[in-house]
């Protein structure tokens, strides 16, 4: 009885270790491949265009309706508790620290990852599914600079941009609320977020945009690739796929506020 | 059959295994051997694959996906596609499975002597032999 137990707790460790591996391994050549120039050939370009049109620009009346109510609600509450706890002088670092440090890259991480990462993954279970990976492969296409590469990248460049847009819009909105609750003019506002700017806020809203955006392809992908042979895998393939984003999401996340 | 088609070096198969990409239309499948391996570009890439329909008069599939087209359009898009690769010789494996409504391969392999001037060999079972009655290519058993 305990021997099994141990066996078995023993076997789930290796299994779960060895998986981590492969999924670093997968990772590890990705990027190797992303920083070989000969990746990139006309067709791959094409995909990569494709791919930001759909995760970038289709999304935009949608992402900037949700930007405005999200982000208005959001800051709203965050000049409100700030008043009442008398930390105006503080409001422009708040507003920029909650804005760009955290919430932008955020909130576009979650609604891109809804979109788009389930697209991706089904979209590679489904080849997986009709062999059209293996046409690929019988065609010496390869997969990661023709598949994935433009996925990744692309995933990387839309977020990273959708996050840019998200904040400027809750800083917009930002100003809409100081002037009701403060009586703040715009050349204050704009002057109190200047000066509280620093130039660790933007790179950390681009690290952390370009994080997000490699975790949110390169997962639903590898998801993707190991669904098995049949129809009926490919939900549990998204499903699993999912569950492992969101808990690189919030891994992310808490990284970024321990560093 | 696979121990033949494994034997074949400088060879392209064509099978129920090496469909057509479903996310791209017919002129983007025969496009992209070129694309990646020749580094053509897209636009020229894409002319070729409407040159090779137009020789079929399937010019107006160009645009169309894959689910969009029958049996005998995907397998002329599928042949399209090997001529683009760098082989002499383009296998094609069980025809009839390919083409469900096969009843005649004569006009097939004569639309495949419009396309190509690569060695083409059809592996078909032996059950399938009323289908090349009367064809003039060499068989063997």
């Amino acid at each position: 009885m305990l021997v099994s137990f141990i066996e078995g707790v023993g076997s789930k460790t290796i299994g779960t270790f060895s998986s981590f591996y492969e999924a670093l391994k997968f990772t590890s050549i990705c990027v190797i491949h992303m920083l070989n120039p000969r990746s990139y050939n006309p067709a791959m370009r094409v995909i990569l265009t494709k791919q930001i049109y759909f995760t970038a620009i289709q999304i935009i009346p949608l992402f900037i309706m949700l930007a405005v109510f999200f982000g208005s609600i959001i800051i709203g509450v965050v000049i409100s508790l700030a008043t009442e706890y008398k930390l105006q002088d503080e409001i422009g670092s708040i507003i920029i620290t909650f804005t760009m440090d955290e919430f932008s890259p955020f909130f576009t991480a979650l609604l891109i990852s809804l979109r788009s990462g389930t697209a991706v993954n089904t979209e590679i279970a489904v080849m997986k599914v009709n062999k059209e990976l293996n046409t690929l492969n019988q065609y010496k296409i390869n997969l990661i600079n023709y598949l994935f590469l433009p996925r990744i990248i692309g995933g990387m460049i839309s977020i990273t941009s959708l996050s840019i847009l998200f904040a400027f819009i809750m800083l917009m909105s930002g100003f809409v609320f100081s002037m009701f609750y403060m009586n703040m003019d715009f050349h204050t506002y704009k002057y109190l977020l200047i000066n509280a700017i620093e130039v660790s806020d933007v790179l950390t809203l681009l690290f952390k945009s370009l994080a997000f955006g490699f975790v949110i392809m390169i997962i639903p992908i590898y998801s993707g690739l190991k669904t098995m042979q049949s129809y009926t895998a490919i939900p549990i393939s998204v499903l699993n796929g999912m569950v492992k984003l969101f808990i690189a999401i919030f891994l992310i996340e808490v990284l970024s506020l321990l560093i | 059959m696979q121990s033949f088609v494994d034997a074949q070096k400088e060879s392209i198969l064509i099978s129920k295994d090496t469909p057509l990409i479903s996310n791209l239309d017919m002129c983007e499948n025969i496009s992209l051997i070129k694309e990646v391996h020749h580094l053509i570009s897209t636009t020229k890439a894409k002319a070729l694959a409407m040159e090779y329909l137009k020789k079929l008069s399937l010019e107006d599939i160009g645009f169309k996906r894959p689910t969009q087209c029958d049996d005998t359009q995907k397998f002329y898009v599928m042949f399209i596609r090997a001529l683009m690769c760098d082989v002499s010789t383009v296998i094609i494996l069980d025809p009839s499975r390919l083409i469900n409504t096969l009843k005649d391969i004569k006009v097939i392999i004569e639309n495949i002597e419009v396309l190509s001037e690569k060695s083409v060999i059809i592996l078909d079972t032996f059950s399938n032999k009323v289908h090349y009655k009367g064809c003039l290519c060499h068989t063997i058993k």
